[in-house]
C-alpha cells in the first residue's frame, strides 16, 4: 500500500504540473487570432485534466498485467475513440481535450529523468505564468482558474526549490505537504487590490491620539498644531493633525446637485462652517428673516439660498467649554434639553453630543448677494420690523417650521428693540494702534466703493490674492486674535512683511481692514468642513479642518461671513447654484393603455430544456459505453496478449531458459501462498522450507537442478527436457491449489 | 515537545515574508497574495504536518533482557511504524548517547518512512553506567521542509535498563579492615562464633555428634559433649548514603556518581564476603533496609538488587537514613561503621569510618 501512496503523490504532482502547463498554453495561444475561442474555457481545461486522470487510472489497472511503457501506451488508446465519438457532438472540444491529455500522458511516461524535468520545468512554468501576468495582465480564463494556476505554480516552485536547494536534488520533502499547502492557498480569498496600509496607519494613529488625548500637551514650540482652539495663536508654522475632533451625523445628502450650462448634472459638496462659543444665534436669525421680509422674498426665492437643516454634533478628541455648532444655529439640544449660550460651565469632552437645528445660507448666491447689498445700502429708512406673529407666519411660510420653537416672543422683541449687534458697534470697530500702511490700504480698497457689502467684497477679493502657506517662520510671540492688538500685529506681519500665511493671517487682516473701513467685524473660530461625495452615517471633522474666518456686520442684514483665505474656495465658488424654478404644469399626461401579448415562452422553454437534457444523456451514453467497452477490450487484449507472448517466448526458449522461467514461477507461487511475508535473500532454501510437505522432495530436486544449472559450469550438461517437465509439473501443482507452509 | 528555530532558516523565511509583503503592497490579485499567504502558512502547515506525522508514528524499542551488566553488549531493537497517510521525511533519532553505546544506530541518524510503512532496526548496545535508567531512543526530531524550525518529541515508550555494576577491586584498599582497626584502635562489635570449649556435659538429644568428646566419654562410660565457647568475630556496618534526586533530574552526572557509588559498594561488599567478614549493609531501597553479607550467596543476593534497589520512597526515608548516620558511630567501640557517600560535600570524604 505504501508503494501505491507514493505513486499517488507522484501522480498528484504530475497532474498539478499538467494543469498549470495547459493553463499557460491556453493563455499564450489565446493571443493568436486563429485560436478557437471555445478552447479558451474552464471546461476545456478541466476536461483535459479529467482525461489525464482517466488515463492514469487505466494505466494503473493495465500495469497490474503488463508493466512499463506498454501499459501507458495502451492506456491512452481510448483517446482516439473518444475523439472520434466526441467530435460530432456539441462538445467537440472535449475530443480535442482527450487527445491533448493523451499526448501529455504519453510524453511524461516516455520522458527520461522525469523527476528532474518536472523540477526544472516547474520553475520555468512558474516564470512563464508570472511573465504572462506582468506583460499581458493575463486572465487565465477566469478568476477560479487563475487562482488555481497561481496556487499550483507557487507550490510547484516551492517543491522544486526545496528539492533542489535543501535536499540537494535527492529525495525531496513529500509532495503531500505541498498539496495541503495548496488547499489552504486555494480557499483563502485574495484581494484584487494591493494591501491597504492606511487601515493599519489609522489604527496606529487612533491609538496615539487616544493616548495623547489623556495626556497633557507638554510640547509646545515653534509649530502650531491645527485644531479647535481659542483665539490665542502663534501664527507660526502650521502642523496639520489628523485627530478626529468632531463627528457629524445627518440624514441630508452631502452634496448639492445642479445643471451646468451644458445641462450636465454636477454634484457639489456641501461646505459647513461651525463656530464655537456662540450657541443659538437668535438675533442673527431675526435680523435675517426681517431682511428677507423687507426684500419681499417668498418661499421659492428663499429656498434658492437658504434651508433649515439638522445635524448631530459629537465631540471626539476635544476638550472645550464652548458649544460648537454650525453658524446661524436655531437651537442646540442636549438630551432633549435646550442649551442656552455659547459657553458652558462644564468642560465638554469626548462623548458630548448636541442636536443642532440651523439655517443653512448660501452666501455665495448672487440673488442673496443682491438682497444683502441692497439692504445694507438702504440705511436711510428705519426699517419696520415684523411683529412676532408676523415673523412666525412668515418663517413658517418660507421654511415650514415654527419660529416659536427656536425664538420666544420676548427674545424676538428684545432683539428687534435693542439691535442685533450685541455689545455695541464700538467693540467691533476697535482697531487699536494700526500703522499708517494699514490705514492707507483700507482707504485705498474702499474709498471708491459704495455700500458696506461691496466694501467687504473688495477687501476679500484683495486679500485672496495673497499666497496661502502654512510654513510661516515663528517669531516667538503668541497673539490673541480677539483683541485689536493681536489681530493687528498678525495683519501687519502678513500684509507688509511675509505676504503669505494661512486663515489666521487672512482673517486678522480682513478684520482690521473692515474695522478701519468703519464696518463692524469679528473673528469666528471653529471648523470649515467639506462633506465627501459619499453619504455616510457620520462624518469626521479632523484637527486640520479647524478654521478662522471674518464676519462683517451689515446693517439691516446681520453678521455675514466671508472667506478671504486664498487656500479655500470662496463663498461664490461654493454656491449651491440653485435657480428659481417655474412652477410645474399641473396637466396630467395620459398614456394609452397597451395590450400586452400573451406570454407563453415559459412552456416552450421548459420543453427545450427537457429536450436538451435528454440529448445530453443520450450523447453521454453514446460516448461512455463505447469507451468503457474499448477499455474492457484492451484489458482483454493485454491479458491475452501477455499470456500469448509469454507462451511464445517460453516455447521458443532453450531448456535452460524454460527451466529458469519455471523456477521463477514456482518461487512466485510459493511467495503468494506463504502466510508470512519473507524477504528474498536469494536462497532457494527459504522457499523450500515453505513448500508443502508432500511436494518438498520435488522442490528440492528442482532447486538442485537449478543450482546445478547456475553454478555447474560448462562441464556439466545443460538441463534436459525431462528435468524441464519436472519443473513444469511442480509449477502446475503449486498454481492449482497446494498451500505453502510457514516456517 | 520542544521547538527550536534555526537562525539561517528564520532569516531566509523573514526575507521571503518581507518580499511577499512588499509585492502585495504594490500589486493585488492572486499572483502576489499567493506568495504572501505561502509565506504566512509555511510555518503553521509544516507544524500541522509534523503533528500528524507524530500522531501516526509508533515507536517500540526493546532489548532481550532488562537486567544487564555494565559494559556488556546486548542486542537492541527499534521498530518504527507509520500508520498514517503522510510520509515521514528524515526524522532524526536522538539516542541516550551519554549513557549507552549503540553500534548501528547513531545519534542523529535520519530515518524516512513511507505511508503505512514499517521499519525495524537492530543494533548492539552496551550501557556505560551501573544503575537504573532509560536507554536506547530518547527523542525524535522533525524538521520543516525549509529548515526554519524543528520539533522534538519524547519517545512515548522508553526502555528502562537495570545495569548491574561490575565487581571490581575499587573499594578494596579503601576498606581494609586491619588498617581501619589499627588506625582507629577500635574493636568490632562482639559477635561470636562457636568453637569447641573446655567445659563438658552429658550428651543430650539434639547435640551435634561433632561436639562429642570421645576421650572423656570413654573415661566416664557415658557420652559427654563439649560445651562451645564464644569467639570474638570481626563485624562491620556499611551505610550507603545515596543522594535523593528525583527521576526527572537524573542526568549524566548523576549516573556517573551512581555508577561509581554502586561499583564501590559492590566492590567493598565482595571484598568482605571473600574475607569472611560479615558485613551489615544499610541502604535505602524505598525504605531503609539492612542486608547482611557474610557469604557468596548473600553477596549475590545483595548484588542482584543493588542496581535498581537504591532509592528513597519518601523524604521521611531519607531523613531516617540521615538519623541513622548521625546516631551510629564507631567512637564508643561497639562497631565499625563505614559511611559511603554517593556525593560528598566539600570537606567530606567519599568513604569514611564514622
Amino acid at each position: 500500500m505504501g508503494k501505491n501512496i507514493a505513486l499517488l503523490s507522484d501522480e498528484l504532482q504530475l497532474h498539478i504540473f499538467v494543469f498549470v502547463l495547459i493553463s499557460a498554453c491556453l493563455e499564450i495561444l489565446y493571443g493568436f487570432s486563429a485560436f478557437p475561442v471555445e478552447y479558451y474555457s474552464k471546461s476545456f481545461l478541466f476536461l483535459s485534466i479529467f482525461f489525464f486522470f482517466f488515463y492514469a487510472v487505466i494505466g494503473y489497472v493495465f500495469d497490474l498485467i503488463v508493466s512499463g511503457k506498454v501499459s501507458v501506451l495502451f492506456s491512452v488508446l481510448p483517446s482516439i475513440l473518444l475523439f472520434l465519438l466526441l467530435k460530432r457532438t456539441a462538445v467537440a472540444y472535449a475530443g480535442v481535450a482527450a487527445i491533448v491529455a493523451a499526448v501529455l500522458r504519453l510524453s511524461f511516461a516516455l520522458l527520461p529523468k522525469r523527476k528532474t524535468v518536472l523540477m526544472a520545468g516547474s520553475i520555468v512554468l512558474g516564470g512563464i505564468c508570472f511573465y504572462l501576468w506582468f506583460s499581458n495582465d493575463a486572465e487565465f480564463v477566469d478568476g477560479a482558474v487563475r487562482n488555481l494556476t497561481y496556487v499550483f505554480a507557487a507550490v510547484l516552485i516551492l517543491a522544486a526549490v526545496q528539492e533542489f536547494f535543501y535536499e540537494k536534488r535527492k529525495d525531496g520533502f513529500p509532495f503531500y505537504f505541498f498539496v495541503i499547502l495548496s488547499i489552504f492557498l486555494a480557499v483563502i480569498p485574495k484581494s484584487q487590490e494591493p494591501i491597504n496600509w492606511n487601515v493599519v496607519l489609522d489604527v496606529g494613529r487612533k491609538f496615539v491620539e487616544s493616548v495623547s488625548y489623556y495626556m497633557p500637551d507638554i510640547f509646545g514650540g515653534a509649530s502650531y498644531n491645527t485644531g479647535y482652539s481659542s483665539f490665542n495663536v502663534t501664527g507660526g508654522k502650521l502642523h496639520f493633525t489628523e485627530k478626529i475632533q468632531i463627528s457629524l451625523s445627518t440624514f441630508d445628502m452631502p452634496y448639492y446637485t445642479f445643471e451646468d450650462e451644458n445641462g450636465t448634472l454636477i454634484n457639489r459638496r456641501k461646505v459647513l462652517y461651525l463656530a464655537g462659543g456662540r450657541g443659538s444665534e437668535k438675533d442673527q436669525i431675526v435680523s435675517f428673516i426681517n431682511m428677507l421680509h423687507s426684500a419681499g422674498v417668498n418661499k421659492q426665492e428663499a429656498k434658492v439660498f437658504s434651508e433649515v437643516c439638522s445635524v448631530g454634533v459629537d465631540y471626539r478628541f476635544l476638550k472645550t467649554y464652548d458649544e460648537i455648532a454650525p453658524i446661524n444655529a436655531l437651537s442646540l439640544l442636549r438630551n432633549e434639553q435646550i442649551v442656552e449660550g455659547g459657553k458652558s460651565t462644564e468642560l465638554h469632552k469626548t462623548g458630548y453630543h448636541l442636536r443642532v437645528k440651523y439655517l443653512s445660507i448660501d452666501y455665495g448666491n448672487a440673488y442673496l448677494a443682491d438682497i444683502i447689498r441692497n439692504s445694507g445700502q438702504d440705511l436711510g429708512n428705519q426699517k419696520a420690523y415684523m411683529s412676532f406673529s408676523e415673523a412666525c407666519d412668515y418663517f413658517e411660510e418660507i421654511y415650514g417650521v415654527e419660529l416659536l420653537a427656536y425664538v420666544s416672543e420676548e427674545e424676538y422683541n428684545n432683539a428687534c428693540e435693542k439691535g442685533f449687534l450685541k455689545g455695541g458697534r464700538s467693540e467691533f470697530l476697535s482697531t487699536g494702534n494700526t500703522s499708517s500702511n494699514m490705514q492707507d490700504l483700507a482707504k485705498e480698497l474702499t474709498e471708491n466703493v459704495s455700500g458696506d457689502y461691496d466694501k467687504c467684497k473688495s477687501i476679500e477679493n484683495y486679500l485672496r490674492q495673497y499666497t496661502y502657506s502654512t510654513d510661516i517662520k515663528y517669531d516667538g510671540e503668541e497673539y490673541d486674535m480677539s483683541t485689536p492688538e493681536g489681530a493687528g500685529a498678525l495683519a501687519e506681519k502678513f500684509l507688509f512683511e511675509d505676504g503669505e500665511g494661512y486663515c489666521v493671517h487672512f482673517t486678522s487682516s480682513m478684520l482690521m481692514l473692515l474695522r478701519l473701513s468703519g464696518i463692524p467685524a469679528r473673528v469666528s473660530v471653529g471648523y470649515r468642513y467639506v462633506f465627501p461625495f459619499e453619504k455616510a452615517d457620520s462624518y469626521e471633522i479632523l484637527g486640520k479642518d479647524a478654521h478662522a474666518w471674518p464676519e462683517a456686520y451689515i446693517e439691516n442684514v446681520g453678521w455675514v461671513p466671508f472667506e478671504p483665505t486664498s487656500g479655500f474656495r470662496s463663498m461664490e465658488e461654493n454656491t449651491w447654484n440653485r435657480v428659481l424654478q417655474e412652477a410645474p404644469d399641473n396637466e396630467k399626461t395620459v398614456y394609452p393603455s397597451m395590450q400586452a401579448p400573451k406570454f407563453t415562452q415559459g412552456e416552450n422553454k421548459s420543453n427545450e430544456e427537457d429536450a436538451k437534457e435528454e440529448s445530453i444523456f443520450i450523447e453521454l451514453v453514446r460516448v461512455v459505453l463505447p469507451v468503457f467497452a474499448s477499455i474492457i477490450g484492451l484489458l482483454v487484449v493485454l491479458m491475452a496478449g501477455t499470456v500469448l507472448i509469454n507462451r511464445i517466448v517460453y516455447n521458443m526458449a532453450s531448456a535452460d531458459k524454460k527451466f529458469e522461467i519455471n523456477v521463477e514461477h514456482i518461487k512466485k507461487e510459493i511467495r503468494k501462498k506463504s502466510a508470512d511475508d519473507f524477504a528474498d535473500r536469494g536462497l532457494l532454501s527459504d522457499y523450500e522450507k515453505r513448500v508443502p510437505d508432500e511436494l518438498r522432495d520435488n522442490a528440492k530436486e528442482v532447486f538442485g537442478i537449478y543450482y546445478r544449472m547456475l553454478y555447474g559450469g560448462s562441464d556439466i550438461s545443460s538441463v534436459s527436457e525431462e528435468e524441464v517437465t519436472k519443473a513444469e509439473a511442480l509449477r502446475a501443482i503449486l498454481s492449482h491449489g497446494a498451500k505453502a507452509h510457514t516456517t | 515537545m520542544k521547538i527550536s528555530f534555526y537562525k539561517k532558516g528564520v532569516i531566509i523565511f523573514l526575507l521571503f515574508l518581507a518580499a511577499g509583503l512588499v509585492f502585495s503592497s504594490f500589486y493585488g490579485g492572486e499572483v502576489s497574495f499567493v506568495w504572501l499567504y505561502s509565506a504566512i502558512l509555511l510555518i503553521p502547515v509544516s507544524f500541522l504536518y509534523i503533528l500528524i506525522n507524530y500522531k501516526f508514528l509508533s515507536i517500540y524499542q526493546e532489548m532481550g533482557t532488562h537486567r544487564v551488566l555494565k559494559g556488556d553488549e546486548h542486542s537492541f531493537m527499534f521498530v518504527f511504524e507509520n500508520e498514517g497517510l503522510l510520509p515521514v521525511h528524515k526524522m532524526q533519532l536522538r539516542t541516550y548517547k551519554d549513557r549507552c553505546m549503540l553500534g548501528d544506530v547513531e545519534d542523529g541518524m535520519l530515518l524516512s518512512l513511507g505511508s503505512f510503512n514499517r521499519k525495524e532496526l537492530s543494533s548492539p548496545i552496551s550501557c556505560k553506567y551501573a544503575g537504573t535508567y532509560d536507554v536506547g531512543l530518547a527523542e525524535v526530531l522533525f524538521t520543516d521542509p525549509f529548515g526554519i524550525f524543528s520539533v522534538s518529541f519524547d519517545v512515548p515508550y522508553k526502555f528502562r535498563a537495570i545495569v548491574s555494576p561490575r565487581i571490581t577491586d575499587s573499594g578494596e584498599k579503601a576498606v581494609d579492615i586491619e588498617n581501619i582497626i589499627n588506625n582507629t584502635g577500635l574493636k568490632s562489635l562482639m559477635q561470636f562464633e562457636d568453637i569447641p570449649g573446655s567445659d563438658a556435659r552429658e550428651y543430650q538429644k539434639g547435640d551435634a555428634v561433632s561436639a562429642i568428646n570421645w576421650k572423656l566419654s570413654a573415661r566416664l562410660s557415658r557420652i559427654m559433649v563439649r560445651l562451645p565457647e564464644r569467639k570474638e568475630k570481626r563485624t562491620l556496618t556499611m551505610i550507603m548514603e545515596a543522594v535523593d534526586v528525583p527521576e526527572s533530574k537524573q542526568d549524566t552526572e548523576f549516573l556517573k556518581d551512581r555508577d561509581r557509588f554502586l561499583e564501590f559498594v559492590v566492590s567493598c561488599a565482595y571484598s568482605f564476603a571473600v574475607q569472611g567478614v560479615p558485613t551489615k549493609i544499610v541502604y535505602p531501597s524505598g525504605v531503609v533496609k539492612e542486608h547482611i553479607v557474610n557469604s557468596y550467596e548473600s553477596f549475590f543476593e545483595f548484588y542482584g538488587t543493588v542496581a535498581d534497589g537504591v532509592f528513597y520512597g519518601t523524604k521521611e526515608d531519607y531523613d531516617k537514613l540521615q538519623e541513622i548516620i548521625s546516631n551510629r558511630s564507631s567512637v564508643d567501640g561497639e562497631e565499625t561503621v563505614i559511611l559511603i557517600r554517593e556525593k560528598p560535600s566539600l570537606g567530606e570524604e567519599y568513604c569514611a569510618v564514622i
